[in-house]
């Protein structure tokens, strides 16, 4: 086969991606039932993790980078290569919420919650799945898929809403209440940014299939 | 930011061309317009009919017994293969350069001044080799030996000798078969280099067997492919952008990314 | 686990030794030949130095040794050269820019080609015998000159064409292709980028071929009939004679000075000769331009 050495390569650089992939699902998902338990240890956990993360996407651009000026990709060679570089910034900043996340959890601290967590877990549980979708489009070059993914950032921007005016009432109701209410702001916020990234993955998928660079609303 | 893509007018027109050497077909129904101004490049697996149709463009393949054309070449608004034309007028305004330096074995100047001698020129020699020169970016490193044997210079330096010897005879179009596969890379990019500037006025057709090359040099690009019957087709033209970032068909696809076998 | 450079190889030695031998060999071959020319040479030269003083050059032939001379046939000879060179240059060159550029690759032009080939390996005698039927009795030219130079003409032609032809296939494709795209008709290709690179070799090939016409006697004695020629020829018409034969002549006498006289005739033409040779040596790197890197 030709180019067989180069195809390998490209193999490889997808196997880091699932990997990160992986890595950074976990860190979501951990931090976010850190800050439902309470537990600083498992919140330092993922804090942790987001050092494998840089690591891993440093050694992915160190390659990518290499294999450009090596192998001269052209079209589609190209087109993968320049969107592994994107996907693996886009993980990277998912894992850096996620780890904001686990952060803002050690600062509220051994004090408890001022309201039970419901719209904060399903934006949560609503960003893997969009995150596990737009990775699998991007693994089989999806189009439809990739659509997909982009429609339900509205569902996540909605509960988001939702969560920020509750948590505006709570802290008219009770202003010593405020600085745990901006905290948990903080924490949708980091979530709807995750879904978001998710997002430019998917239109880097579609830009992957077809070379064109496309916004989708 | 807009790319221009400004529509060019159209400086050779193949229509339907086809070469015979003997009862073999070299290329079939070849059809594509050349625009002026511009570089077009010619790249495809060897043994596909690039060079093949380069040399139909100066009826160099006229040169070889039992060959034979059909379909039409238009420039200036003549078939170039019509019985009334002869080759002799065609080469003098469509100009080639070969893939490897293939100076006369005489002066710098001479071989500069050879083609204005074989065309009857009348006038002042000595500018028109200045011209030719400094227009391949060669006047500055020879002006002080234009008396020397050609073979004096390096290979790059011969090289752009062969675009000064053709382009002292003021061609319309200039033909580049490989222009730089004998070179080493500092030639190479001069070379290049050479082509950019030369394209505003001259109409170029390269071919190159180098696909950043011809990304690098050209605007358009044409992909000619020949089947297990040796013969070769156009298998697609387009911006030279298109072709080696999003090309349509498959075929292009797997030979600009090697992965063809 | 890598094997280690054999220092002591049999096998080596083996070879080198076969080389060695091989070379001797060919040594040998060159020492026999050099041996065999230089024995003949200094022969030669032995027996006629004390011949060669200006008598010889500047005498007509006559019956007294010490007042015989070669002035006749050296002229004579220079004269058929020059008259020869004059017939077979533009035939030779032009038939072989013809057979080389123009000539279509057809049945005919194999036809001719083998027979050239064929013609530059006939003895020279058999010339010599057309060249008296057709020149001398058919087309009454007697036994002059002109008749001399057309049937040397005829011997040398064929070698002239086909070292012209050879020359002319040396000049690499490339220079024509260049001429041809630079919009030259065939013959503006052939006058300016063919035939300079040729032209040292096609130079050679001339000089080459007169020096074979001087040294030729066979023809020479049909054509004159060994006549006891004391003047020199002016016009073409007029009778001669030439080197080989006047030394032929003398070799014929019973007289033993005129043996010596022979032998001094002999070194001036391998003077001659050599002369020759060297002008073609000396033009030839004197025009040979690098034509390839």
């Amino acid at each position: 086969m030709p180019r067989e050495a180069f195809d390998k390569a490209l193999d490889e650089l997808q196997e880091t991606i699932e990997k990160v992939q992986k890595l950074v699902e976990k860190m979501i998902i951990d931090s976010v039932k850190s800050l439902e338990n309470r537990d600083m240890d498992l919140s330092n956990k993922v804090i942790e993790m987001d050092d494998e993360v840089d690591k891993y996407r440093d050694d992915l651009e160190q390659k990518a980078i290499f294999l450009i000026a090596s192998e001269q990709p052209l079209a589609t060679d190209l087109r993968k290569i320049i969107t592994t570089l994107r996907v693996i910034m886009e993980l990277e900043r998912m894992g850096d919420y996620a780890e904001g996340i686990a952060k803002i959890n050690l600062r509220i601290g051994e004090t408890e919650l001022i309201k039970p967590l419901i719209d904060i877990p399903s934006m949560s549980k609503k960003s893997i799945e969009m995150m596990r979708n737009c990775m699998k489009a991007y693994k089989n070059t999806d189009v439809k898929l990739a659509e997909s993914v982009c429609r339900v950032d509205d569902e996540v921007d909605v509960l988001k809403d939702r969560v920020i005016n509750e948590l505006l009432q709570i802290m008219m109701k009770d202003p010593s209440s405020s600085r745990q209410a901006t905290y948990l702001i903080f924490i949708a916020h980091n979530l709807e940014r995750i879904a978001d990234r998710s997002t430019n993955i998917a239109e880097d998928t579609i830009f992957l299939a077809t070379g064109k660079s496309r916004s989708i609303d | 930011m807009t790319i221009e893509n400004k529509v060019n007018n159209v400086s050779l027109k193949v229509k339907d061309l086809s070469v015979y050497y003997g009862a073999f077909k070299a290329l079939e129904e070849i059809s594509m317009d050349i625009e002026e101004n511009q570089v077009t490049a010619l790249i495809g697996p060897s043994g596909c009919g690039k060079s093949t149709l380069l040399r139909c463009f100066n009826r160099m393949n006229d040169l070889f017994p039992n060959t034979k054309i059909e379909g039409q070449i238009i420039y200036d608004d003549i078939d170039i293969y019509s019985q009334a034309i002869d080759p002799v007028l065609i080469r003098s305004k469509i100009g080639m350069v070969f893939q490897k330096p293939n100076p006369f074995p005489k002066s710098i100047y001479d071989n500069v001044a050879f083609g204005l001698k074989i065309n009857g020129f009348v006038g002042n020699y000595d500018e028109e080799v200045e011209r030719a020169l400094i227009q391949s970016a060669l006047w500055e490193e020879v002006k002080d030996r234009l008396y020397d044997n050609a073979f004096s210079l390096s290979g790059g330096q011969q090289q752009r000798l062969c675009m000064a010897r053709a382009l002292a005879i003021r061609p319309d179009v200039i033909l580049l078969d490989e222009p730089t596969s004998a070179l080493d890379p500092i030639a190479t990019v001069k070379i290049e280099d050479l082509v950019n500037v030369l394209k505003k006025d001259y109409t170029i057709i390269i071919v190159t067997h180098n696909m950043q090359q011809a990304a690098r040099v050209s605007d358009k690009t044409a992909f000619l492919l020949s089947g297990e019957n040796r013969c070769g087709k156009l298998i697609e033209m387009d911006t030279t952008e298109k072709i080696f970032t999003t090309p349509s068909k498959k075929e292009t696809e797997d030979y600009i990314t090697g992965r063809f076998s | 686990m890598s094997t280690k450079i054999d220092i002591n190889s049999s096998s080596l030695s083996k070879r080198k030794l076969i080389g060695f031998l091989f070379i001797s060999f060919c040594l040998l071959g060159v020492l026999v030949a050099l041996m065999g020319l230089m024995s003949l040479l200094v022969q030669v030269i032995i027996q006629g130095y004390e011949w060669v003083t200006p008598n010889l050059i500047f005498n007509y032939p006559s019956r007294h040794p010490e007042q015989a001379g070669l002035w006749a046939a050296l002229i004579g000879t220079l004269y058929m050269m020059g008259l020869t060179a004059l017939i077979t240059v533009p035939v030779g060159v032009g038939a072989a820019i013809y057979l080389e550029e123009y000539a279509p690759k057809n049945w005919f032009t194999s036809f001719v080609e083998i027979n050239t080939s064929n013609l530059a390996g006939v003895p020279s005698i058999v010339y010599g015998l057309l060249g008296l039927s057709i020149f001398v009795y058919f087309l009454k030219l007697e036994r002059s000159i002109l008749a001399g130079s057309l049937t040397m003409s005829l011997l040398i032609l064929p070698v002239l064409i086909l070292t012209s032809r050879e020359a002319i296939k040396s000049v690499p494709i490339a220079h024509r292709e260049a001429a041809f795209a630079l919009g030259g008709d065939r013959w503006q290709v052939v006058r300016m980028a063919v035939l300079p690179t040729a032209f040292p070799g096609i130079l050679t090939g001339i000089i080459l071929a007169l020096s074979r016409a001087i040294g030729e006697a066979a023809p020479m004695v049909a054509i004159t009939a060994l006549v006891y020629i004391t003047f020199v020829p002016v016009t073409p018409m007029d009778r001669f004679t030439v080197l080989p034969i006047q030394i032929f002549n003398w070799v014929s006498r019973p007289q033993d000075e005129f043996r010596g006289l022979a032998a001094g005739g002999i070194i001036i033409l391998l003077i001659l000769l050599l002369s020759m040779n060297s002008i073609a040596v000396i033009l030839r790197n004197k025009y040979q331009v690098r034509s390839e890197e």
